[in-house]
C-alpha cells in the first residue's frame, strides 16, 4: 500500500514535470506540410521549431528597415511578395542610398528544400544568409550587433522576442532564427502545374500547355528538375560575360577555373513575375530568355556539357508553346498568400 | 503485486545511485589563461611594437580568435573533453582570455589539446548563440563560415591606404580547411592554473607586410599563414 502510494506520486510528478516544461513554452506550434510526391526538405526543423510567435517576429523583422543601417531599407525593398519575392524592374538590386548591387535579387521560395543560397552558392545554411545583405556596403550596410543593439531597445520588438523565445533578450542568433522562420514558410507549391500534376478535379492543362510541358521536360527539366524546378547544382549556360561585372560566379567560392562562368540553377516557380532574368537581370521577357538558349550561347570550356551537344531546335509556335507552359508555374495563391504581406502590427517605434 | 513493485523501485533507485556517483566525482578548476606577448614583451592592443625584421613599428588593433575543442591527456589517451568546447578568445575583453576547466580531480594531465578554429559542422550548423552567435563579428557574410583568426592593424611598411592590414583567416571546406589542431605537452601542473603564451612576432617574420597585406577569404595564403599561426602557442614554463 505505502509502495504504491509512493509510485503514484512518482509517476504523478513526473508527469507534472514533464507537462511543465511544455505548457511553461506557451507558444503555438507550426507544422511544415511537405507538399505530396516532393523530396524532404534539407533545413533541420529540429533546431528551429517552427512557431506562430516565431513566424510573425521573422515577419516583422523581413518587412522592416530597421535591419539597415540609415533605417530605410528592409529585407522587402529588395523581395517583393507579388512578384515572387524579387526585386523587378531593375536588373540590380537596389540598395540603401540609391546604391546599386552587383546582382539581380533572387526569387524567395521553398527555400527549406536549398542547400546552397545565392547565384554563386557561397552561403550554405538559411539561418546566415541574412547576414550577407545586413553587412553589404551596397545593401543594408548594417553590422548585426548593430541590428541586435536597435532591437533591444525598442519595446515592441522586445515583447515579440519574448512571445517567440521565452525571453526578450534580443540576440544575434535568435534574429537569425526568428527570420528563417519567416523564410522556410514561404512555398509555393498550388501553381495550376502542380493542381494538374496532382490530379485535381476539373484543372487540366490545355492543348498548347501539354505541348510546352513536352517540350521542357525534353530541353530544360535536366537543370530546371521538377518538382522544384531547380537542382543543386550550378551550371554555365552560355551567357556572354558583361564586362562591366566580369562576375566569374561559383569560381569566386571555390577558387576552381572549372566553376568559372557558373551560377545557381534558379527555380522556375512563379517565372512570369520574376523577371528581369538571370544573375545579372539581362532579360526582360521570357521570349528572350528562350531565344538565348535556342542561338544565343557562346561556346567556352565551363559551358555545361548538356548544352555542348545537338542545339535546341524549336518552332515560332514551339518557343510560345513552351512559354505557356512556364505561365502554368504561376502559384497566385502564394502571391497574394496574406500571411506573407506587410505586418499591420508593426510600429515605428525604435 | 507489491514484490514487482518494489524491483522496480530498487532499480530506480539503483539508477539514481549511479547518476548521484557519475555527477558527484570529485572535480576540480582549472583556470587557462592565454599571455599574449610581442616578443619579449607582453602584447596590448593599440600599442606600438618595433619588428627588427622590417625595421619598422607594428600596431595591432583587433585580435580575436576562437579556441575549441580542449582536451586533456594522459600520456595518449583522452582523459577529459570539453563539452560544448568553443571559446572566442578577444584581447578586446579580459575576461575572454581565461577559460575555466571543471576536471576529475585524479587525473594525470601531461597533454592539453585544442584547435584554433571551428571544425566545419560547426561552421556550417547554422545561427549559433554565445561566443558562436554571429554577433561577435567573427562569421563570414557572403560565404558562409567562422573566421578562426582575425588580426587587423597598422604599419608604415603597408603601402596600404592609412597604412592598414588585415587577416583574416578560416574556411570549412577543402582545400581550405583552415581549423588548426595543437598539441602541448605539460610537463607540471601547478596547482590551479594553466597558462599559455601566445607570441604574435614570429607572425611578421614569415610574411612580409610589404606584400602581404589583406587576407579576407579561405585560401592558399590564408591555409599558410594559419600554419604559422598554430606554431605561436607554448605552454608557459615556470
Ligand atoms: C539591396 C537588395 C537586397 C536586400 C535589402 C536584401 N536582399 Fe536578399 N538578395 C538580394 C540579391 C541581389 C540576392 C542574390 C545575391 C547573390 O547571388 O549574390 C539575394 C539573395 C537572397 C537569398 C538567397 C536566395 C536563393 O535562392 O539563394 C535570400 C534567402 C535572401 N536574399 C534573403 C534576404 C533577407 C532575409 C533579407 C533581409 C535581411 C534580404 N534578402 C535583403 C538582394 C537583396
Ligand atoms: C544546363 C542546365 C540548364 C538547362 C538545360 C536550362 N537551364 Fe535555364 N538556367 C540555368 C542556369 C544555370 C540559369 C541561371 C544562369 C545565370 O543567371 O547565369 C538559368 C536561368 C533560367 C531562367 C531565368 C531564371 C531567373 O530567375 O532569372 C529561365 C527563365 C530559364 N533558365 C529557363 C530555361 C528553359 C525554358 C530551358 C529549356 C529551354 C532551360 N532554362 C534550360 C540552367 C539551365
Amino acid at each position: 500500500m505505502h509502495f504504491k502510494k509512493i509510485h503514484i506520486i512518482f509517476y504523478v510528478l513526473l508527469i507534472g514535470i514533464i507537462s511543465f516544461a511544455f505548457i511553461s513554452k506557451d507558444t503555438t506550434p507550426i507544422i511544415f506540410t511537405i507538399p505530396q510526391n516532393w523530396p524532404k526538405p534539407h533545413y533541420d526543423f529540429s533546431k528551429n521549431t517552427l512557431t506562430e510567435e516565431g513566424f510573425q517576429l521573422g515577419r516583422n523583422l523581413f518587412y522592416d528597415p530597421i535591419l539597415s543601417k540609415d533605417n530605410t531599407i528592409s529585407c522587402a525593398s529588395c523581395h517583393l511578395q507579388a512578384t515572387g519575392f524579387t526585386h523587378t524592374d531593375h536588373d540590380l538590386s537596389h540598395g540603401i542610398e540609391g546604391k546599386i548591387g552587383q546582382r539581380n535579387s533572387l526569387a524567395l521560395m521553398n527555400l527549406a528544400w536549398q542547400k546552397n543560397f545565392m547565384w554563386d552558392g557561397g552561403i550554405t545554411h538559411l539561418e546566415v544568409q541574412p547576414l550577407a545583405p545586413i553587412t553589404n556596403h551596397l545593401e543594408m550596410d548594417e553590422s548585426l550587433d548593430h541590428v541586435v543593439k536597435k532591437l533591444n531597445a525598442s519595446v515592441y520588438y522586445k515583447t515579440l522576442f519574448k512571445n517567440a523565445f521565452h525571453d526578450s533578450v534580443v540576440t544575434g542568433q535568435k534574429t537569425l532564427l526568428a527570420l528563417s522562420q519567416f523564410l522556410v514558410q514561404l512555398n509555393s507549391f498550388n501553381s495550376k502545374y502542380d493542381k494538374v500534376i496532382r490530379k485535381e478535379k476539373g484543372v487540366t492543362f490545355t492543348e498548347q500547355e501539354k505541348r510546352g510541358f513536352t517540350l521542357f521536360k525534353k530541353n530544360c527539366a535536366n537543370c530546371h528538375k521538377e518538382p522544384l524546378f531547380t537542382s543543386e547544382t550550378f551550371e554555365n549556360i552560355g551567357l556572354k560575360v558583361d564586362t562591366t561585372l566580369t562576375d566569374l560566379g561559383r569560381m569566386a567560392i571555390t577558387k576552381n577555373s572549372n566553376d568559372s562562368l557558373k551560377f545557381k540553377i534558379p527555380t522556375l516557380r512563379n517565372i512570369q513575375f520574376t523577371f528581369p532574368y538571370m544573375h545579372d537581370g539581362r532579360f526582360k521577357k521570357l521570349s528572350e530568355v528562350v531565344n538565348h538558349y535556342l542561338g544565343g550561347i557562346q561556346n567556352s570550356k565551363t559551358l555545361s556539357e548538356k548544352l555542348k551537344g545537338k542545339p535546341i531546335l524549336l518552332s515560332h509556335e514551339e518557343k510560345i508553346d513552351l512559354v505557356v507552359f512556364l505561365l502554368t508555374l504561376t502559384d497566385t495563391e502564394f502571391l497574394f498568400n496574406k500571411r506573407f504581406t506587410y505586418p499591420i502590427t508593426q510600429k515605428n517605434n525604435y | 503485486m507489491i514484490s514487482t513493485m518494489s524491483t522496480k523501485h530498487v532499480l530506480l533507485l539503483f539508477l539514481f545511485i549511479v547518476f548521484k556517483c557519475a555527477y558527484s566525482q570529485p572535480t576540480k578548476n582549472i583556470k587557462l589563461t592565454i599571455q599574449p606577448y610581442f616578443g619579449d614583451l607582453e602584447f596590448k592592443l593599440n600599442q606600438n611594437y618595433h619588428q627588427s625584421s622590417i625595421n619598422d613599428s607594428i600596431q595591432i588593433e583587433t585580435l580575436k580568435f576562437y579556441i575549441s575543442g580542449i582536451e586533456l591527456l594522459d600520456s595518449n589517451n583522452v582523459i577529459w573533453k570539453e563539452k560544448n568546447s568553443y571559446h572566442l578568445i578577444d584581447f578586446e575583453n579580459e575576461n575572454s582570455q581565461s577559460i575555466q576547466l571543471h576536471i576529475p580531480k585524479k587525473s594525470r594531465i601531461s597533454k592539453l589539446k585544442f584547435n584554433i578554429g571551428v571544425d566545419s559542422i560547426t561552421s556550417n550548423s547554422g545561427a549559433l548563440g554565445g561566443d558562436l552567435d554571429p554577433i561577435n563579428g567573427m562569421y563570414w557574410a557572403w560565404q558562409s563560415g567562422y573566421i578562426n583568426f582575425k588580426m587587423e592593424g597598422t604599419s608604415p611598411i603597408c603601402e596600404t591606404r592609412k597604412h592598414k592590414f588585415q587577416f583574416h583567416l578560416g574556411g570549412y571546406k577543402q582545400p581550405f580547411y583552415a581549423m588548426q589542431h595543437i598539441t602541448l605537452p605539460i610537463y607540471h601542473l601547478d596547482d590551479n592554473t594553466l597558462q599559455i603564451n601566445f607570441n604574435l612576432a614570429p607572425i611578421f617574420n614569415s610574411i612580409s607586410l610589404k606584400e602581404t597585406h589583406s587576407i579576407m577569404i579561405p585560401c592558399k595564403d590564408g591555409m599558410n599563414l594559419s600554419k604559422v599561426v598554430a606554431q605561436l602557442f607554448s605552454i608557459h614554463a615556470l
